[in-house]
């Protein structure tokens, strides 16, 4: 196994405007993590984790992935995004196409992948988020968790390096968001590397190795999840959790 | 599927009362005398040409209408209405001149309308008051010299003219195919010419002299390919209308009038 | 004016309402294709991130959104020749047609285009589709549900405008029925006949695109976004 930082930040600013988002952000991600990424909405959370695959462009530091300066002019930004896979709040699946299509269309068309071996990568994938039965459905006609675990089967048909999830369960009825979670958590048994913007302190603290802590742009906080959560040092990290915590 | 085809239905029923409805209009011969109803009026309404030098040709310079047509509508005026200028001039072309006629919008039609048995059917005719001929407008490089040398050669005519109808007979005679193509109004012909869309302007040559004095770089060929018969055209049914212009033209001919003005046009012979 | 006799005169007489019925046909039929064609390049033009790209979208449909028709068919059919491009009439015609309807494309696509939510662009960039790979797999498909019922109207409105062909002696319906009845004078039956035509070709049109589009309905269910 290649040792060194899967993903790494180096001094990264980012201005919407006048408002800036992220203050001079260091951050090294190692292969095999599992980060967790909390804050108050508007923190930089979300815009953090879109910097990775530069679905953001940031206005000043850099972003390596697997060594590869993605934030360089002229970076091969499709090559790069192939092999990191993203889960949306909004799950974004492709509503003109049906439940496998969604699966199998980046793998054939992006990665030239044969369809009849896109099918069945996609149906393996379907059934571990357990969406084997609905695969002719549409979208629209799938519950919000069950788009959502379309969604992520859809990310991993493509063999991701790793995972990115920007609040997958933030758009969610409360009794669909055990359904995404427990499947997140099955991939992060596996070993899977994953980042996850979420608001699920418990799913945090179960599948978490290290927790950040953002607020106003930067990292306040920054440990395992037994220091960043039980004996947090930063007072706004303090009065956060015990709002969400009750 | 239901909705769709009561929309055809309705889209059909549309046309069909369309077709009545102009029938109606058409046919219906108006009972009241013309000839009251236009002195009722107090102006009388002729439809003239408005591009034809020597005709009926809208002034640029003075703004009203002049020509050999527009003097005899006044003529027409001052025996009818006792006035010379109650008269109301509006500009049709070849393909506008029938409808307005046939609407009522005008009382009668002066402008170099020729007189042919099939256009006898739907309108009447005043005796001939100016005999022209059709006559070809060229580039002076073009290398033609008449009708035998426009074999695959485009001919451009105007609408509602007789011209292709006349020149077609000759040319099959010839054993040659020129091809036609009809535009609006006299000027677009005189535009294809020039960007080489036709070869040939052909019409009555009267109409041509002020298009030869347009551009330098055309001119009119001497033959002339028909007879064209100027009348005065009222819409059928209008018996009594009919019948008092051709009093006017006959008598501006025995008198001598006719002549004169033509000779003020430059249409004498 | 709509007597037995004139429409036995135009039966007589059908070879050449035929021959305009064939030009109108096929005046249509090419410059459907190319308004297609450039309205959906011009449209995807309009929401590149290119900004000179977008220039060109703005110039191109606003040029010709807002000039008369005929006058770009005249320029084409007496302009071009005086610049050493003496086109067929019927390229004039298809050209003129296409190049207008186009831009009314153009705008029609810009506008489904930016009713996909931008949540479907970022999707397919995560996966890893390039721009024009996300337009075509992804954004066009779905832009087409919300611009099939606009494209119908302007296909229709092609259909209709090819009668322009007639001021430029384009031997279509239009301009020999224009030909024919302004020298016999039966205008009547003769514009009742191609009014008819017309219609025998916009309303399949119409109804066909309605069907298409019930079954994109039918097929994908809920909404869009």
């Amino acid at each position: 196994m290649e040792v060194g930082p899967l993903i790494e930040f180096r001094r990264v600013n980012k201005f919407f405007g006048s408002n800036h988002v992220l203050r001079d952000i260091d951050l090294t991600i190692p292969t095999n993590q599992k980060l967790v990424i909390i804050g108050p909405s508007g923190s930089g959370k979300s815009t953090l984790i879109r910097c990775i695959n530069q679905l953001e462009r940031v206005s000043s530091g850099q972003v390596l992935v697997d060594g590869v300066d993605v934030t360089a002019p002229g970076a091969r930004l499709a090559e790069v995004r192939q092999d990191i896979g993203m889960v949306f709040q909004l799950f974004n699946l492709y509503p003109h196409k049906t439940v496998l299509e969604n699966v199998t269309l980046a793998p054939e068309k992006v990665r030239g992948v044969p369809p009849e071996q896109a099918a069945e990568t996609a149906r393996y994938y379907l059934k571990r988020v357990g969406m084997l039965h609905k695969v002719n459905a549409y979208p629209a006609q799938l519950s919000g968790g069950q788009q959502q675990r379309v969604a992520i089967a859809r990310a991993l048909a493509m063999k991701p390096r790793f995972m990115l999830f920007d609040e997958p369960t933030s758009a969610l009825d409360p009794e669909m968001i055990g359904e995404v979670l427990d499947v997140m958590t099955g991939l992060a048994h596996e070993g899977m590397t994953m980042v996850v913007v979420t608001h699920e302190i418990g799913f945090a603290r179960q599948v978490a190795d290290r927790i950040l802590f953002l607020d106003n742009g930067e990292i306040a906080e920054d440990g395992p999840p037994a220091q960043v959560l039980d004996s947090p040092t930063n007072e706004r990290t303090k009065s956060f959790l015990s709002k969400v915590l009750h | 599927m239901k909705k769709r085809s009561w929309f055809a239905v309705l889209s059909l029923a549309l046309v069909v009362a369309l077709v009545f409805t102009v029938a109606a209009g058409c046919s219906k011969p108006s009972k009241q005398p013309t000839i009251d109803k236009i002195k009722k009026r107090g102006v009388l309404k002729v439809g003239v040409k408005a591009d034809v030098l020597g005709f009926g040709f809208m002034n640029p310079a003075t703004k009203q209408y002049e020509g050999l047509e527009v003097d005899i509508a006044k003529r027409i005026a001052k025996d009818l209405l006792g006035d010379s200028k109650k008269v109301e001039f509006t500009a049709v072309t070849g393909k506008t001149r029938m409808g307005v006629l046939d609407n009522g919008e005008i009382d009668m039609v002066i402008a170099t309308f020729t007189i042919t048995e099939d256009r006898k059917k739907l309108v009447d005719f005043s005796p001939v008051y100016h005999v022209d001929g059709i006559q070809f407008l060229v580039k002076k490089d073009s290398g033609i010299t008449g009708l035998k040398d426009t074999d695959k050669k485009t001919i451009g005519v105007a609408k509602g003219s007789d011209t292709q109808d006349r020149l077609a007979e000759q040319a099959a005679k010839l054993n040659i195919k020129p091809q036609f193509a009809s535009f609006e109004t006299y000027p677009e012909i005189l535009a294809a010419l020039q960007s080489g869309r036709v070869q040939v302007f052909a019409t009555d040559g009267s109409v041509l002299k002020y298009y030869e004095s347009q551009d330098k770089n055309t001119v009119i060929l001497p033959d002339k390919y028909s007879s064209e018969e100027y009348g005065v055209a009222t819409k059928k049914g209008n018996d009594d209308l009919r019948d008092f212009v051709a009093k006017v033209i006959n008598n501006m001919v025995s008198s001598g009038d006719l002549a004169a003005l033509k000779r003020t046009w430059g249409l004498g012979k | 004016m709509f007597g037995l006799e004139s429409w036995q005169t135009l039966l007589v007489d059908w070879r050449i309402f035929a021959q305009g019925l064939a030009q109108t046909v096929l005046a249509s039929v090419l410059g459907l294709a190319l308004a297609l064609a450039l309205g959906v390049v011009m449209g995807v033009l309009g929401v590149v991130p290119v900004r000179p790209l977008r220039w060109l979208n703005r110039f191109y449909v606003e040029f010709f959104q807002n000039t008369p028709l005929l006058t770009q068919v005249f320029f084409y059919y007496y302009g071009l020749p005086r610049l050493g491009l003496r086109l067929p009439v019927l390229a004039v015609g298809v050209m003129g047609l296409g190049i207008y309807t186009g831009a009314y494309i153009a705008e029609i696509i810009r506008a489904g285009i930016l009713s996909v939510h931008r949540g479907q662009l970022e999707a397919a960039f995560s996966q890893g589709f390039r721009y024009e790979e996300a337009m075509r797999y992804i954004i066009l498909p779905q832009a087409f549900r919300v611009i099939m019922p606009p494209l119908t109207n302007q296909f229709v409105n092609l259909i209709k405008n090819s009668s322009i062909l007639s001021f430029i002696a384009g031997y279509d319906l239009m301009y020999h029925a224009d030909v024919w009845s302004s020298y016999n004078l039966l205008y009547g039956v003769a514009y009742v006949t191609i009014a008819a035509l017309y219609l025998c070709l916009t309303l399949p049109t119409a109804t066909l695109a309605r069907r298409l589009e019930r079954r994109m309905q039918a097929t994908w269910g809920g909404s869009v976004s």
